[in-house]
């Protein structure tokens, strides 16, 4: 078809469409915006209160078994080489990793220290998420894979919800993540190792 | 003493007073562009509606843009985007088993050309709106889009085929997304 012809026809769809259009009034508009706007503060406010009563009960439940604590139950184990922190508060709630490999880690609310971690003093050749790609749409409740590349062979990998794993051999990991309730929008996953932190940016719809 | 309608208007009032004018300078057309895109009066108006109400909410910083317009346009074609790939089956049915959408005032040429922009690729759908109906030309489509001008180029020339191919009653099926 002739560029001409496909140009006059587009003119004619659109001089003859615009008056078929109805304009809302504008202040529809605004308050459909101040709504939306107002529903995505409550659920981040939402998210960070229980963020921080999950952190209150963390801090709680270590500190139950320090020295100090009963005494009648005899020998207690010596306390950890770092203060069991608060995890920082984030607007919306971690998502849950189900499953680890290629090696599980001990589960623990603490980072040990850098200088015993061998993994911290290798190089790292650049982490790099291959698994799930930016955009992808997820649902709450969905099983999430991530797969991952370029960590120091053997070493420890962190991820946001203070959970951890180690690298394969070859520097690579997968792992599963669920993905919690929450509002529709931007959701992210990320991992750390080597001092290197990398995120994935997903999209959660209902 | 000095009335209200005396007094200069203040720097909220200025700024609501330019999304106003904004907003009835370019929703009608940012609709038909739309249109171009969904094929479906409803779907156009409800992503238009959405893309400026989230202007709305940050219109101090949407108005700082070089064209507020391209932010409101990419933010209602990446809605409108989102919700096609979410209903791509369903439509497909629907166009094979349901009557074609009722659209009062519209000729029948105008239906078949939004039928026939309706079953190609989005890809070509988009930069075929962008060009023939926001009359953009290829440079401010390949800004708009961040891809080189020869994609926007290549996707034109394709389109314009595929969109022949469609009206002269050919098959062409919306396959790849974007």
């Amino acid at each position: 078809m002739p560029d001409d012809e496909l140009t006059s026809r587009f003119e004619g769809l659109r001089e003859r469409l615009a008056p078929l259009v109805a304009e809302p009034p504008i202040g529809a508009i605004e308050r459909r915006g101040r709504r939306r706007q107002r529903a995505r503060r409550a659920a981040a406010a939402l998210a960070v209160a229980a963020v921080a009563a999950g952190a209150w009960m963390l801090v709680t439940a270590t500190g139950r078994g320090w020295p100090g604590g009963d005494l009648e139950q005899g020998p207690v184990a010596p306390p950890p080489t770092v203060p069991a922190p608060a995890p920082a508060p984030t607007t919306a709630p971690e998502p849950t990793r189900t499953s680890r490999e290629p090696a599980a880690e001990p589960p623990s609310s603490t980072r040990p220290p850098t200088t015993t971690a061998p993994a911290t003093t290798t190089t790292v050749r650049g982490l790099r998420i291959l698994e799930p790609r930016a955009g992808t749409v997820v649902q709450p409740g969905q099983q999430v894979r991530m797969r991952a590349v370029g960590c120091p062979p053997g070493g420890q990998v962190w991820f946001e919800d203070g959970t951890a794993l180690r690298a394969g051999p070859d520097g690579g990991f997968t792992t599963t993540f669920e993905i919690p309730p929450g509002p529709t929008g931007d959701f992210f996953l990320d991992a750390t190792c080597g001092g290197a932190t990398r995120e994935v940016k997903l999209r959660r719809e209902p | 003493m000095v009335r209200a309608t005396d007094r200069e208007p203040g720097p909220l009032m200025v700024e609501q007073r330019s999304f106003e004018a904004f907003y009835a300078a370019t929703y009608r057309p940012l609709v038909v562009q739309l249109l171009g895109v969904t094929g479906n009066l409803a779907d156009a108006e409800d992503a238009v509606q959405e893309a400026f109400a989230r202007a709305a909410v940050r219109w101090r910083q949407v108005s700082g843009y070089e064209l507020p317009e391209a932010w409101v346009r990419r933010v209602a074609f990446n809605l409108a985007f989102s919700a096609a790939r979410r209903s791509r089956r369903f439509l497909a049915a629907l166009a094979r088993i349901g009557p074609p959408a009722q659209m009062p005032g519209m000729s029948v040429d105008d239906l078949d050309l939004l039928a026939a922009l309706g079953r190609l690729p989005l890809r070509y759908r988009e930069v075929l709106v962008l060009h023939y109906l926001a009359d953009l030309p290829v440079q401010e489509i390949a800004a708009e889009l961040r891809v080189p001008p020869g994609t926007v180029s290549s996707r034109l020339s394709r389109g314009r085929a595929a969109l022949g191919r469609a009206l002269d009653g050919g098959e062409e099926t919306s396959h790849a997304g974007r």
